[in-house]
Protein backbone atom coordinates (compact mmCIF):
# COMPACT_ATOMS: atom_id res chain seq x y z
CA UNK A 1 0.00 0.00 0.00
CA UNK A 2 1.66 3.38 -1.34
CA UNK A 3 2.10 5.82 1.81
CA UNK A 4 1.35 9.26 1.57
CA UNK A 5 2.07 12.09 3.33
CA UNK A 6 0.24 15.61 3.90
CA UNK A 7 2.17 19.05 4.68
CA UNK A 8 -0.21 21.96 4.96
CA UNK A 9 -1.32 23.79 8.08
CA UNK A 10 -4.69 24.55 7.28
CA UNK A 11 -6.76 21.57 8.93
CA UNK A 12 -8.89 21.05 6.43
CA UNK A 13 -6.83 20.43 3.97
CA UNK A 14 -4.85 18.19 5.98
CA UNK A 15 -8.21 16.26 6.13
CA UNK A 16 -9.17 16.37 3.20
CA UNK A 17 -6.71 14.69 1.46
CA UNK A 18 -6.57 11.93 4.37
CA UNK A 19 -10.07 11.44 3.47
CA UNK A 20 -9.92 11.04 -0.03
CA UNK A 21 -6.22 9.10 -0.29
CA UNK A 22 -7.30 6.97 2.48
CA UNK A 23 -10.73 6.58 0.43
CA UNK A 24 -8.20 5.26 -2.71
CA UNK A 25 -6.62 2.52 -0.10
CA UNK A 26 -3.50 4.90 0.98
CA UNK A 27 -1.39 4.73 3.92
CA UNK A 28 -2.22 8.36 4.92
CA UNK A 29 0.16 10.49 7.50
CA UNK A 30 -0.62 14.53 7.94
CA UNK A 31 1.90 16.88 9.20
CA UNK A 32 0.96 20.68 9.63
CA UNK A 33 4.95 21.82 9.43
CA UNK A 34 7.69 20.97 7.00
CA UNK A 35 9.76 20.35 10.17
CA UNK A 36 7.34 17.82 11.30
CA UNK A 37 7.54 16.19 7.56
CA UNK A 38 10.74 15.93 7.13
CA UNK A 39 11.38 14.48 11.37
CA UNK A 40 8.67 11.63 10.02
CA UNK A 41 10.60 11.29 6.65
CA UNK A 42 13.82 10.42 8.31
CA UNK A 43 12.13 7.79 10.08
CA UNK A 44 9.76 6.45 7.28
CA UNK A 45 9.99 7.64 3.43
CA UNK A 46 6.58 7.75 1.93
CA UNK A 47 5.70 7.10 -1.58
CA UNK A 48 4.66 10.94 -2.38
CA UNK A 49 4.23 13.59 -0.26
CA UNK A 50 1.91 16.47 -0.59
CA UNK A 51 3.12 19.73 0.01
CA UNK A 52 1.69 23.30 0.58
CA UNK A 53 4.16 26.11 -0.57
CA UNK A 54 2.92 28.64 2.11
CA UNK A 55 3.47 27.21 5.79
CA UNK A 56 4.51 28.71 8.88
CA UNK A 57 8.56 28.57 9.55
CA UNK A 58 9.57 26.67 6.52
CA UNK A 59 7.78 27.21 3.18
CA UNK A 60 7.49 24.37 1.03
CA UNK A 61 9.73 25.20 -1.27
CA UNK A 62 12.41 24.89 1.49
CA UNK A 63 11.29 22.04 2.04
CA UNK A 64 11.23 20.41 -1.34
CA UNK A 65 14.92 21.64 -1.76
CA UNK A 66 15.77 20.08 1.56
CA UNK A 67 14.56 16.66 -0.03
CA UNK A 68 16.16 17.02 -2.76
CA UNK A 69 19.43 17.67 -0.77
CA UNK A 70 19.18 14.56 1.24
CA UNK A 71 17.98 12.72 -2.43
CA UNK A 72 15.02 11.20 -0.75
CA UNK A 73 13.40 9.09 -3.39
CA UNK A 74 9.66 10.24 -3.62
CA UNK A 75 7.73 12.33 -5.67
CA UNK A 76 6.49 15.62 -4.50
CA UNK A 77 2.70 17.27 -5.19
CA UNK A 78 2.11 20.82 -4.78
CA UNK A 79 -1.02 22.59 -3.20
CA UNK A 80 -1.34 25.77 -3.20
CA UNK A 81 -3.25 28.92 -3.44
CA UNK A 82 -0.32 30.72 -4.72
CA UNK A 83 -0.77 30.11 -8.51
CA UNK A 84 1.90 33.14 -9.89
CA UNK A 85 3.62 31.74 -13.07
CA UNK A 86 7.13 32.57 -10.55
CA UNK A 87 5.86 30.16 -7.94
CA UNK A 88 4.73 27.31 -10.31
CA UNK A 89 7.89 27.89 -12.21
CA UNK A 90 10.05 27.22 -9.30
CA UNK A 91 8.70 24.12 -7.93
CA UNK A 92 8.57 22.70 -11.12
CA UNK A 93 12.71 23.64 -11.83
CA UNK A 94 12.76 21.50 -8.56
CA UNK A 95 11.63 18.39 -9.69
CA UNK A 96 8.11 18.39 -8.30
CA UNK A 97 5.39 15.76 -10.47
CA UNK A 98 2.41 18.10 -9.73
CA UNK A 99 0.97 21.52 -9.22
CA UNK A 100 -2.89 21.54 -8.34
CA UNK A 101 -4.22 24.87 -6.97
CA UNK A 102 -6.65 25.16 -4.07
CA UNK A 103 -9.43 24.51 -3.85
CA UNK A 104 -8.84 21.18 -5.70
CA UNK A 105 -11.56 18.08 -5.72
CA UNK A 106 -10.90 14.86 -4.44
CA UNK A 107 -11.06 13.68 -8.10
CA UNK A 108 -7.97 16.08 -8.61
CA UNK A 109 -5.85 14.64 -6.20
CA UNK A 110 -6.61 10.88 -7.45
CA UNK A 111 -5.31 11.93 -10.76
CA UNK A 112 -2.80 13.76 -9.92
CA UNK A 113 -1.57 10.62 -7.20
CA UNK A 114 -2.26 8.28 -9.74
CA UNK A 115 -0.52 10.13 -13.14
CA UNK A 116 2.65 10.31 -10.59
CA UNK A 117 2.93 7.16 -9.72
CA UNK A 118 2.83 6.03 -13.24
CA UNK A 119 4.87 8.24 -14.79
CA UNK A 120 7.43 8.00 -11.95
CA UNK A 121 7.58 4.00 -12.64
CA UNK A 122 7.82 4.63 -16.30
CA UNK A 123 9.75 7.27 -16.18
CA UNK A 124 12.77 4.66 -14.44
CA UNK A 125 11.77 1.90 -16.34
CA UNK A 126 12.24 3.47 -19.75
CA UNK A 127 15.75 5.29 -18.21
CA UNK A 128 16.93 2.00 -17.26
CA UNK A 129 16.39 0.61 -20.37
CA UNK A 130 17.93 3.03 -22.71
CA UNK A 131 21.05 2.75 -19.70
CA UNK A 132 21.13 -1.07 -20.36
CA UNK A 133 21.36 -0.12 -24.65
CA UNK A 134 24.26 2.30 -23.82
CA UNK A 135 26.19 -0.20 -21.94
CA UNK A 136 25.56 -2.73 -24.75
CA UNK A 137 26.41 -0.15 -27.02
CA UNK A 138 22.99 0.06 -29.54
CA UNK A 139 23.53 4.30 -29.29
CA UNK A 140 21.37 4.40 -32.66
CA UNK A 141 18.30 2.59 -31.01
CA UNK A 142 19.19 4.29 -27.21
CA UNK A 143 18.99 7.53 -28.89
CA UNK A 144 15.81 6.62 -30.58
CA UNK A 145 14.04 6.28 -26.95
CA UNK A 146 15.73 8.75 -25.15
CA UNK A 147 13.94 11.31 -28.03
CA UNK A 148 10.50 9.80 -27.14
CA UNK A 149 11.29 9.69 -23.78
CA UNK A 150 12.07 13.96 -24.44
CA UNK A 151 8.80 13.97 -25.69
CA UNK A 152 6.64 12.19 -23.07
CA UNK A 153 8.66 13.92 -20.11
CA UNK A 154 9.72 17.37 -21.33
CA UNK A 155 10.38 18.81 -17.68
CA UNK A 156 12.60 15.94 -16.79
CA UNK A 157 16.57 15.96 -16.66
CA UNK A 158 16.68 12.59 -17.18
CA UNK A 159 16.14 12.49 -21.00
CA UNK A 160 19.11 15.56 -21.30
CA UNK A 161 20.93 12.92 -19.19
CA UNK A 162 20.40 9.88 -21.18
CA UNK A 163 21.30 12.06 -24.69
CA UNK A 164 24.21 13.29 -22.91
CA UNK A 165 25.32 9.26 -21.96
CA UNK A 166 24.12 8.13 -25.59
CA UNK A 167 26.60 11.39 -27.46
CA UNK A 168 29.49 11.19 -25.08
CA UNK A 169 31.62 8.56 -27.32
CA UNK A 170 31.56 10.52 -30.96
CA UNK A 171 30.25 14.05 -29.38
CA UNK A 172 31.41 15.13 -26.59
CA UNK A 173 30.38 18.79 -26.95
CA UNK A 174 26.90 17.94 -27.45
CA UNK A 175 27.09 15.60 -24.72
CA UNK A 176 28.10 18.42 -22.48
CA UNK A 177 25.56 20.33 -23.42
CA UNK A 178 23.24 17.47 -22.83
CA UNK A 179 24.65 17.10 -19.19
CA UNK A 180 24.08 21.07 -18.19
CA UNK A 181 20.94 21.03 -19.53
CA UNK A 182 19.98 18.27 -17.00
CA UNK A 183 22.05 19.75 -14.18
CA UNK A 184 19.99 23.62 -14.70
CA UNK A 185 16.85 21.39 -14.86
CA UNK A 186 17.83 19.51 -11.82
CA UNK A 187 20.82 20.34 -10.04
CA UNK A 188 21.03 17.41 -7.93
CA UNK A 189 21.81 14.79 -10.11
CA UNK A 190 25.57 14.54 -9.24
CA UNK A 191 25.43 11.68 -12.17
CA UNK A 192 25.19 14.37 -14.58
CA UNK A 193 27.35 16.40 -12.82
CA UNK A 194 30.30 13.69 -12.59
CA UNK A 195 29.92 12.70 -16.20
CA UNK A 196 30.45 16.13 -17.27
CA UNK A 197 33.87 16.60 -15.52
CA UNK A 198 34.74 13.26 -17.00
CA UNK A 199 34.45 14.57 -20.44
CA UNK A 200 36.51 17.58 -19.82
CA UNK A 201 34.94 19.90 -22.27
CA UNK A 202 35.13 23.88 -21.67
CA UNK B 1 -33.62 13.04 -7.08
CA UNK B 2 -30.58 13.60 -8.73
CA UNK B 3 -28.75 17.07 -7.40
CA UNK B 4 -28.65 18.74 -10.44
CA UNK B 5 -31.89 18.19 -12.78
CA UNK B 6 -31.19 16.91 -15.61
CA UNK B 7 -27.94 15.71 -15.20
CA UNK B 8 -26.37 11.94 -14.50
CA UNK B 9 -26.05 12.10 -10.92
CA UNK B 10 -22.78 12.32 -9.89
CA UNK B 11 -21.21 10.92 -6.39
CA UNK B 12 -19.25 14.33 -5.80
CA UNK B 13 -20.44 17.55 -7.15
CA UNK B 14 -18.21 20.51 -6.76
CA UNK B 15 -20.09 23.10 -4.58
CA UNK B 16 -19.55 27.10 -4.51
CA UNK B 17 -21.44 29.24 -1.15
CA UNK B 18 -21.37 32.50 -1.42
CA UNK B 19 -22.23 33.74 2.00
CA UNK B 20 -21.13 32.08 5.51
CA UNK B 21 -23.56 33.46 7.33
CA UNK B 22 -25.84 30.83 9.74
CA UNK B 23 -27.07 29.06 6.78
CA UNK B 24 -23.84 29.26 4.73
CA UNK B 25 -21.85 27.90 7.11
CA UNK B 26 -24.73 24.59 8.15
CA UNK B 27 -25.05 24.19 4.51
CA UNK B 28 -21.53 24.25 4.19
CA UNK B 29 -20.82 21.54 6.76
CA UNK B 30 -23.79 19.57 5.48
CA UNK B 31 -22.32 19.24 2.04
CA UNK B 32 -18.64 18.74 2.61
CA UNK B 33 -19.57 16.03 5.74
CA UNK B 34 -21.63 14.16 2.73
CA UNK B 35 -18.77 14.53 1.07
CA UNK B 36 -19.12 16.91 -1.63
CA UNK B 37 -16.29 19.24 -2.25
CA UNK B 38 -17.30 22.56 -0.96
CA UNK B 39 -15.72 26.05 -1.23
CA UNK B 40 -17.36 28.95 0.68
CA UNK B 41 -16.75 32.48 0.49
CA UNK B 42 -17.15 35.51 2.61
CA UNK B 43 -15.45 39.02 3.43
CA UNK B 44 -15.68 37.97 7.06
CA UNK B 45 -13.05 36.63 8.36
CA UNK B 46 -14.62 35.83 11.54
CA UNK B 47 -17.63 33.91 9.83
CA UNK B 48 -14.96 31.36 8.10
CA UNK B 49 -13.31 30.72 10.94
CA UNK B 50 -16.55 30.17 12.56
CA UNK B 51 -16.98 27.09 10.62
CA UNK B 52 -17.72 24.60 12.42
CA UNK B 53 -14.30 21.41 13.22
CA UNK B 54 -16.83 19.10 10.54
CA UNK B 55 -16.47 21.16 8.07
CA UNK B 56 -13.67 19.87 5.67
CA UNK B 57 -13.72 21.84 2.59
CA UNK B 58 -12.01 25.23 1.28
CA UNK B 59 -12.56 29.15 2.79
CA UNK B 60 -11.74 31.89 0.26
CA UNK B 61 -11.79 35.40 1.91
CA UNK B 62 -12.91 37.64 -0.34
CA UNK B 63 -15.99 40.48 -1.86
CA UNK B 64 -17.77 37.92 -4.30
CA UNK B 65 -19.12 40.36 -5.45
CA UNK B 66 -15.50 40.95 -7.47
CA UNK B 67 -15.10 38.69 -10.34
CA UNK B 68 -11.65 37.52 -9.46
CA UNK B 69 -12.73 36.18 -5.98
CA UNK B 70 -15.20 34.19 -7.91
CA UNK B 71 -12.77 32.58 -10.02
CA UNK B 72 -10.29 32.45 -7.47
CA UNK B 73 -13.15 29.85 -6.03
CA UNK B 74 -13.57 27.68 -8.93
CA UNK B 75 -16.96 29.04 -10.30
CA UNK B 76 -16.31 27.76 -13.58
CA UNK B 77 -15.75 24.60 -12.42
CA UNK B 78 -18.61 24.39 -9.61
CA UNK B 79 -21.64 21.97 -10.32
CA UNK B 80 -23.94 24.03 -8.09
CA UNK B 81 -23.48 27.82 -6.71
CA UNK B 82 -25.78 28.42 -3.27
CA UNK B 83 -25.55 32.29 -3.17
CA UNK B 84 -26.75 33.12 0.37
CA UNK B 85 -25.76 36.28 1.17
CA UNK B 86 -27.65 38.75 2.96
CA UNK B 87 -28.80 40.72 0.38
CA UNK B 88 -31.41 40.37 -2.06
CA UNK B 89 -29.39 42.99 -4.79
CA UNK B 90 -26.23 41.18 -3.83
CA UNK B 91 -27.23 37.62 -4.40
CA UNK B 92 -29.63 38.90 -7.97
CA UNK B 93 -25.98 40.15 -9.00
CA UNK B 94 -23.61 36.86 -8.14
CA UNK B 95 -26.25 34.67 -8.90
CA UNK B 96 -26.28 36.28 -12.34
CA UNK B 97 -22.89 36.03 -12.42
CA UNK B 98 -22.39 32.49 -11.96
CA UNK B 99 -25.47 31.66 -14.08
CA UNK B 100 -24.03 33.76 -17.31
CA UNK B 101 -20.47 34.50 -16.51
CA UNK B 102 -19.58 31.31 -15.29
CA UNK B 103 -22.06 28.57 -16.91
CA UNK B 104 -22.81 26.70 -13.79
CA UNK B 105 -25.20 24.30 -14.14
CA UNK B 106 -27.18 24.67 -11.26
CA UNK B 107 -27.61 28.02 -9.20
CA UNK B 108 -29.79 29.02 -5.99
CA UNK B 109 -29.79 31.77 -4.52
CA UNK B 110 -31.48 32.98 -1.52
CA UNK B 111 -34.12 36.25 -1.65
CA UNK B 112 -35.90 37.50 1.15
CA UNK B 113 -38.46 39.48 -0.71
CA UNK B 114 -41.30 37.52 -2.67
CA UNK B 115 -41.27 40.52 -5.01
CA UNK B 116 -37.86 40.05 -6.17
CA UNK B 117 -38.68 36.27 -7.33
CA UNK B 118 -39.36 37.16 -10.64
CA UNK B 119 -36.27 38.52 -11.62
CA UNK B 120 -34.46 35.39 -10.18
CA UNK B 121 -36.77 33.03 -11.99
CA UNK B 122 -36.67 35.15 -15.58
CA UNK B 123 -32.55 34.07 -15.68
CA UNK B 124 -33.35 30.48 -14.66
CA UNK B 125 -32.45 30.86 -11.18
CA UNK B 126 -33.67 28.88 -8.47
CA UNK B 127 -34.87 30.71 -5.50
CA UNK B 128 -34.89 29.78 -1.90
CA UNK B 129 -37.01 32.39 -0.14
CA UNK B 130 -37.37 32.86 3.58
CA UNK B 131 -40.53 34.26 3.61
CA UNK B 132 -42.34 32.16 1.88
CA UNK B 133 -41.12 29.36 3.49
CA UNK B 134 -42.29 31.10 6.48
CA UNK B 135 -45.55 31.56 5.43
CA UNK B 136 -46.34 28.17 4.32
CA UNK B 137 -45.15 26.58 7.47
CA UNK B 138 -47.38 28.72 9.51
CA UNK B 139 -50.26 28.03 7.05
CA UNK B 140 -49.89 24.07 7.34
CA UNK B 141 -49.04 24.48 11.60
CA UNK B 142 -52.33 26.37 11.33
CA UNK B 143 -53.61 23.54 9.22
CA UNK B 144 -52.40 21.52 11.53
CA UNK B 145 -53.93 22.85 15.05
CA UNK B 146 -57.95 23.51 12.87
CA UNK B 147 -57.21 19.65 12.51
CA UNK B 148 -57.25 18.46 15.78
CA UNK B 149 -59.72 20.94 17.41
Amino acid sequence: MPIVYAVDDEMNVRRLIRQTMESEGYEVDTFATAEEALEAIQTRQPDVVFCDITLPAMDGIEFIKTVNEKAYDFRIIVISSVTSVEAVRSAFRLGICDFITKPFTPQELKDSIEQCLKSEESLQKRSREIRKLVDQKKYHRAAQLTRKLFFDYPESAFPHFLMGLVEKRDHPKTAAKHFRAAIAIDDTLKEAEAELKSLGVE
Amino acid sequence: MAIIKGTVKKKEYYIVIIGCGRLGSRIASLLSSQGHSVVVVDRDEDALQALSYEFSGFTILGEATELDTLKNAKLDKADIALVLSPDDNTNIMIALVAKEYFSTPRVIARAYDPSNLEVFSQFGIEIICPTLLAVESIKEALEIAGDES
